[in-house]
């Protein structure tokens, strides 16, 4: 596995900001603008929908996006740190969900499974109302220490990544995801 | 072996001469570059395509504006804050809401080659009541109230631009009280997409929905039964 270096801080946040506005732009011009039928039809293999998908990562969103926030507002370390050394557990997570790195099929836990009767339209308004609410957490970490302060994540209160590692894990699990709705447009006729 | 020592320092000056020659171009390509910054005021070409500008306007554009740089969801006024510049949209979309408790009431979205300002601030000298705020990572050029005072008499041409462009914005201020009139959700929704459907594709629907004041299920809704 790669080990990561030491890393500046500013680069990490502006780096993953930029991934967030993509995930945001593509959820705006996009997928809000897909009828229903489309987005909650199943993937042609019988995976999931796109509204799966998506509802998929709110699941997660509903979880880290208040423990990042507390996070921020219980601040630990030095918010004058400008380096970040990825923690290995954290750098495991993320380098799991790369899409890049591995085609793995990983088997999602029960709570974090949507079922594929959804409102398609509040489940793609969510997921910008988080993708938008990520993006300002993204931008108050810039004056946090992302090294020293921690998130518990959401399979065990006992195991808390580093802040910078989180949003590295989140990241990337919602491109992971975003990936897999876009395959089912790109199959779906419109 | 005795070329090759014959050889080294001419080496070495063609490379100290090859690297002098370079700095210098760079410094010349440095301020050509930085000299087409300055005559190149996109705020200026906006205005042009309105009327004609004579160069000494646009010498007067490029020096009293600027640059400004505002990113996705940030705030460029608050209410009971003055604001004294006029914003050219140059590259974005910002938009005003107004806050009615916890509810936001969207009163305009504007996309890039408008102009905007709290007009509130700029002739009843109030503060403003409104926040405006950036729904993309937005480029400005804001120049100030006074200057633009100052330029209405130095450059009298300066006021039918001014005249012109306050016709294009009372029209669009009616456009927005007409649809705020509208008594169906329907009938806001089919007008707004008559005449703004590409907003659509560039701001999430919740800002939409405040604009034409209707809930996000209902402009769901709508849309649905549209696309049928």
């Amino acid at each position: 596995m790669k080990q990561m270096k030491a890393m500046s801080k500013f680069k990490l946040l502006s780096s993953l900001e930029q991934e967030v506005e993509k995930h945001l732009a593509e959820a705006v011009s996009v997928f809000q603008n897909l009828p229903e039928e489309t987005l909650l039809k199943p993937a042609p293999d019988g995976g999931w929908s796109m509204a799966q998908c998506l509802a998929h990562l709110n699941s997660y969103g509903r979880f880290y996006l208040p423990a990042i926030t507390y996070a921020i507002n219980h601040p630990a370390g030095n918010a004058t740190n400008e380096k970040f050394k990825s923690g290995w557990l954290g750098n495991y997570f993320t380098q799991m969900m790369q899409p890049g790195n591995s085609t793995k099929k990983y088997k999602s836990p029960k709570d974090h499974s949507p079922t594929p009767d959804l409102d398609a339209r509040a489940v793609v308004a969510e997921f910008i109302q988080q993708q938008e609410q990520l993006m300002r957490c993204l931008r108050k970490a810039k004056a946090t220490d992302i090294n020293a302060t921690r998130v518990p994540v959401s399979i065990s209160k006992w195991i808390r990544l580093k802040l910078g590692d989180t949003f590295r894990f989140l990241i990337a699990h919602n491109e992971r995801h975003m990936l897999q709705a876009k395959r089912h447009l790109i199959l779906c006729p419109l | 072996m005795p070329v090759i020592v014959l050889d080294l320092p001419c080496y070495n000056c063609l490379t100290i001469f090859t690297q002098v020659i370079r700095m210098l171009t760079h410094k010349i390509n440095r301020t050509t570059s930085e000299k087409e910054k300055m005559i190149h005021s996109p705020l200026a070409d906006f205005i042009r395509t309105l009327y004609p500008l004579g160069k000494k306007a646009e010498q007067y554009i490029i020096q009293n504006s600027f640059h400004k740089k505002i990113s996705r969801s940030k705030y460029l006024l608050k209410p009971g804050e003055f604001c004294s510049y006029y914003y050219y949209i140059h590259k974005g979309v910002l938009r005003a809401f107004i806050k009615e408790g916890k509810k936001e009431i969207t009163t305009w979205i504007n996309p890039e080659n408008e102009i905007t300002t709290s007009i509130r601030s700029m002739s009843r000298n109030e503060p403003s009541l409104e926040y405006i705020q950036a729904l993309e990572n937005s480029d400005l050029y804001a120049m100030s109230f006074e200057s633009m005072q100052k330029m209405y008499t130095l450059f009298p041409e300066m006021n039918t631009v001014a005249r012109m462009l306050l016709e294009e914005y009372y029209a669009a201020s009616e456009e927005r009280s007409y649809i705020s009139r509208l008594p169906s959700a329907e009938k806001r929704y089919s007008h707004f997409n008559a005449t703004r459907p590409e907003l659509v594709n560039r701001i999430p629907l919740k800002y939409v929905a405040s604009y034409l004041g209707m809930s996000e299920e209902t402009l769901s809704r709508l849309r649905s039964k549209k696309s049928m």
